[in-house]
C-alpha cells in the first residue's frame, strides 16, 4: 500500500512536470477555432477554413513571451473572423509549441508543413528558431511572417517569408543619433551571445567606430549565467559615458538592476523596449534612464496609452485575457495577423504566391507600432522607429524628455553629462 | 575595482559554498551524490518571495519557514526516492538518476506554480546598495558571506561533536554496524537530506534579492557548487566553503582581468585542475578507492 502510494505521488509529479514542459517530445498541438478556444489534439481542419499554423516557446524560459504572442494572434484572429474573416474564409489557428529549442522549431515547422499542410505561418519569436525553420517553410512556399527581431535571418534570400515586426538591425544607428544628441564620445557594452543580441551588437560596435564614439569596455554573458558582478565592475570602472545593452529577454531587467547596485547612475541604452515586464523585475528606479529606439513600448494602464489602435488593442486583450500585455511579443502577434489580412484583401486570394506578392504593396497600415510599409522591398514592415526613454517607470517620448527632463536627470545624478 | 571584485568573488563564492555544504554533508551522511542542489534553491527562492514579498511576512519569519519547508520536503524526497532505491541495493549511478529526475520535476512544477517570468525578489533591508568610498554593493551581499561563514562553521560542529553527527557519520561508514549500535540508520539518512535542503533554500533566499528569482536560477550555481565540493574536497565542510569562495573569487577575478568570455571556461578548468592533479580537494578528502 505505501509503495504504491509513493508510485502514485511519483505518478503525479511527474505528470506535473510534463504538463510544465508544455507537451511531448514530438510537439504539442491546440487546434483553435474562430472562437479561439484551445484544446489538445487533432490538428485536422474542417475545409472551409483558413488553416494558419503559429509556432512559438510556450514552455520553457521564454514561455510569457511566446505565450503572449499567441494569445494576442488568436485575439486578431477572432476579431478578423468576426469582420468576415479572410475574403469571406474563416480562419483556424494550429498552434504549436517549440519548447524554446531550436531543434522542435524545426520540427514543428516540419509538421505544419508536411501533417498540417499549411500555406500559411506565423513563426517563432526566438530568432534562433525562426533562423533554422525559415528554410523549409520558404521551400515549401508557405507564406510565413517571422517575429524574431534578429536581422540575420531576415538576410536569407526567403521570397516566402516576412517580418511584421522591428528588425533590430535599424536601431543601432538611432541610438547612436541619440548618444551624439547627449554630446556622448564613449560608451561601454555589454551583450549575450545568443545570435540576435551578438548581431546586433557587432553592428552597433562598428556604428560606435564610424561615428566616433569610443568603445571602452565590451562585457559579454553566456546564457544561464547568473552573477554579472565581474561584468558590471568592469563597465563601471571604464568610466565610459553610457552603457549600452544588448541582451536577451529577462536578463536585460537583471542586468539593470546589477549596474545600478554597483553604483552606474547614467544613461543605459537598450538594443530593445524595456516592457512592463522588465520594470518589475529590476524595479521602476532602477529602470529610470532606460533610452531604446523601438516601435513598441508596453503599459501599465489603458488610460496612459496615446494611439488609438494600441488603446484598442490593449482594451481587447486586457477583456479577453483579465491583464494589460507585458511583453511587446503580444504586439508583435497582433501585427503579423493585421498584415496577414490586409495582404489577402489587396490579393483578393489566400493562396501564398498572392499573398506573398500583395505583401510588397501594403503601405500606410496603421500597426501597433507605427506605419507599416512593406513597399521598400525589404520584406521589412517597420522602417521608422520611435525613441523612447524610461522615466519614474513611463516612457517619455525622447526628444521631449531632452528639452524638459535632461537637466534634472544632470542634477539628480550629480553627472556631467 | 579591487575590493569590488573581491567582495563579488565572496558573495557568489559563499553561494556555491551553501550548496556545496549540502553537496558534503549527503555524502558524508549516506555516501551518495545528489544533483537536486540547484532546483531546491530555485524552489526556497520562490517560497522566500511568496512569503516575503506577497504573505508580507517579516524576513526572519518567512526565512524560518522556508527552510522547515525545505527540510520536509528534503526528508521527504529521501523517505519516497531514495531509502526505496536503497532497500533494492540499487547500484549508486540509479540513485543519481533519481536525483535528476527529482530536480527537474522540482524545476517544472516551479514553473508551473510561480510561471516563467523572473521575479522582483524585494531588498531585505529597504536600501537597495551600500556606499563605501568608491565601492558600492548590497547589504544582502555581507549577508551571504557572513551566513555562508556561520553555515561552514555550525554544520562541521554538528557534524563531529553532536551525537546526531556523529551517528550520520557512522552511518555513511557502515551501515550495518551502525545500526547494530542502535542508530537508526534510516532517520539519519533522512536528516542529512532534508538540511542539504534546508541549506539550499537558505542560498535561495539570499541571492533572490540580488539576482531575481526564475525556474532555472539554480541550474548553473548547482553545478558550481557540485564543483567547489570537489575543489574542496568532497565531504568536508570546510572544503565546501573554501572551494566555494576560491571558485567564485577565480571566477570573478577571471572574468574582469582575463575575459567574460570564458567566464565558465575558467571555472570549469579549474575543476578539472583539481580533478586530475588533486581529487582529494583542498582539505584532503578520500577520493580514491583504497
Amino acid at each position: 500500500m505505501k509503495k504504491k502510494l509513493i508510485s502514485l505521488i511519483l505518478a503525479g509529479a511527474m505528470a506535473l512536470s510534463l504538463a510544465a514542459c508544455g507537451g511531448s517530445a514530438g510537439g504539442s498541438s491546440e487546434t483553435t477555432t474562430a472562437a479561439g478556444n484551445a484544446a489538445g489534439g487533432s490538428a485536422e481542419s474542417s475545409g472551409d477554413t483558413l488553416k494558419i499554423g503559429l509556432y512559438n516557446p510556450l514552455s520553457g524560459a521564454n514561455a510569457a513571451y511566446g505565450t503572449e504572442l499567441r494569445d494576442a494572434a488568436l485575439l486578431a484572429l477572432d476579431y478578423i473572423n468576426e469582420q468576415g474573416g479572410f475574403n469571406g474564409v474563416k480562419g483556424e489557428m494550429i498552434v504549436y509549441d517549440t519548447q524554446g529549442s531550436v531543434e522542435e522549431a524545426v520540427k514543428v515547422a516540419s509538421k505544419l508543413i508536411n501533417e498540417d499542410k499549411v500555406t500559411i505561418a506565423i513563426g517563432p519569436m526566438n530568432s534562433s528558431e525562426m533562423f533554422a525553420s525559415g528554410a523549409s517553410l520558404n521551400d515549401a512556399g508557405v507564406y510565413t511572417l517571422g517575429c524574431g527581431t534578429s536581422p540575420t535571418w531576415m538576410q536569407e534570400d526567403w521570397p516566402y517569408v516576412f517580418r511584421a515586426a522591428v528588425n533590430n538591425g535599424v536601431t543601432p544607428p538611432l541610438i547612436i543619433d541619440m548618444m551624439k544628441e547627449l554630446g556622448y564620445t564613449s560608451m561601454a557594452g555589454f551583450y549575450g551571445q545568443d545570435d540576435a543580441s551578438l548581431a546586433t551588437y557587432e553592428s552597433f560596435k562598428k556604428l560606435c567606430e564610424e561615428a566616433g564614439i569610443e568603445v571602452k569596455d565590451s562585457e559579454s554573458y553566456d546564457q544561464g549565467d547568473t552573477d554579472y558582478s565581474a561584468q558590471v565592475a568592469n563597465i563601471v570602472n571604464s568610466g565610459a559615458d553610457c552603457v549600452y545593452i544588448s541582451v536577451n529577454g529577462e536578463t536585460g531587467p537583471v542586468i539593470v538592476k546589477q549596474l545600478r547596485q554597483y553604483g552606474y547612475d547614467g544613461i543605459i541604452f537598450d538594443k530593445e523596449s524595456f516592457m512592463t515586464a522588465q520594470v518589475a523585475i529590476a524595479g521602476a528606479d532602477n529602470s529610470s534612464y532606460v533610452a531604446f529606439a523601438n516601435p513598441y513600448v508596453t503599459y501599465n494602464t489603458v488610460e496612459e496609452i496615446d494611439f488609438d489602435n494600441m488603446k484598442d488593442f490593449c482594451q481587447r486583450f486586457k477583456d479577453k485575457y483579465g491583464k494589460m500585455p507585458q511583453t511587446d511579443s503580444a504586439y508583435r502577434g497582433w501585427d503579423a495577423m493585421l498584415v496577414l489580412w490586409e495582404a489577402s484583401k489587396i490579393a483578393g486570394s489566400n493562396e501564398p504566391d498572392a499573398l506573398k506578392d500583395a505583401t510588397h504593396k501594403i503601405s500606410g497600415l496603421e500597426g501597433l507600432g507605427g506605419p507599416i510599409d512593406f513597399t521598400p522591398g525589404d520584406r521589412e514592415a517597420y522602417h521608422d522607429v520611435r525613441k523612447f526613454v524610461l522615466d519614474n517607470g513611463l516612457n517619455v517620448e525622447w526628444t521631449k524628455w531632452v528639452a524638459e527632463n535632461y537637466d534634472g536627470f544632470l542634477s539628480a545624478t550629480g553627472r556631467e553629462k | 575595482m579591487f575590493f569590488t571584485l573581491l567582495i563579488s568573488g565572496l558573495v557568489i563564492g559563499s553561494i556555491y559554498g551553501l550548496i556545496a555544504l549540502g553537496y558534503s554533508m549527503i555524502y558524508k551522511s549516506s555516501g551518495l551524490l545528489s544533483f537536486m542542489q540547484g532546483d531546491i534553491m530555485t524552489l526556497g527562492a520562490f517560497l522566500g518571495i511568496t512569503f516575503y514579498s506577497y504573505a508580507g511576512l517579516p524576513f526572519p519569519v518567512a526565512l524560518l519557514l522556508v527552510v522547515l519547508i525545505s527540510i520536509a520536503l528534503g526528508f521527504a524526497i529521501e523517505k519516497g526516492v531514495i531509502r526505496p532505491l536503497l532497500n533494492k541495493n540499487t547500484m549508486a549511478i540509479y540513485i543519481v538518476l533519481a536525483t535528476i529526475a527529482v530536480s527537474y520535476i522540482v524545476q517544472n512544477g516551479s514553473m508551473l506554480v510561480w510561471g516563467t517570468i523572473t521575479l522582483n525578489f524585494p531588498s531585505i533591508f529597504g536600501i537597495s546598495t551600500i556606499k563605501v568610498g568608491n565601492i558600492s554593493f548590497q547589504p544582502e551581499a555581507l549577508m551571504c558571506i557572513v551566513v555562508g561563514f556561520f553555515c561552514m562553521f555550525l554544520l562541521q560542529i554538528f557534524m563531529n561533536k553532536t551525537r546526531i553527527g556523529t551517528s550520520m557519520r557512522a552511518a555513511s561508514m557502515d551501515a550495518m554496524a551502525a545500526e547494530s549500535c542502535g542508530i537508526d540508520v534510516s532517520l539519519s539518512t533522512g536528516l542529512s537530506w532534508g538540511l542539504s535542503a534546508g541549506l539550499a533554500a537558505i542560498a535561495g533566499m539570499l541571492i533572490g534579492p540580488i539576482y531575481g528569482v526564475y525556474t532555472t536560477l539554480g541550474a548553473t550555481i548547482g553545478r558550481k557548487g557540485f564543483s567547489s565540493a570537489v575543489i574542496g574536497g568532497y565531504g568536508n565542510m570546510y572544503g565546501a566553503i573554501v572551494g566555494g569562495i576560491l571558485l567564485g573569487l577565480v571566477e570573478t577575478f577571471g572574468t574582469s582581468y582575463v575575459s567574460s568570455t570564458y567566464r565558465n571556461l575558467i571555472a570549469y578548468v579549474l575543476l578539472l585542475i583539481f580533478l586530475l592533479l588533486k581529487p582529494t580537494g583542498i582539505f584532503n578528502e578520500k577520493a580514491i578507492r583504497s
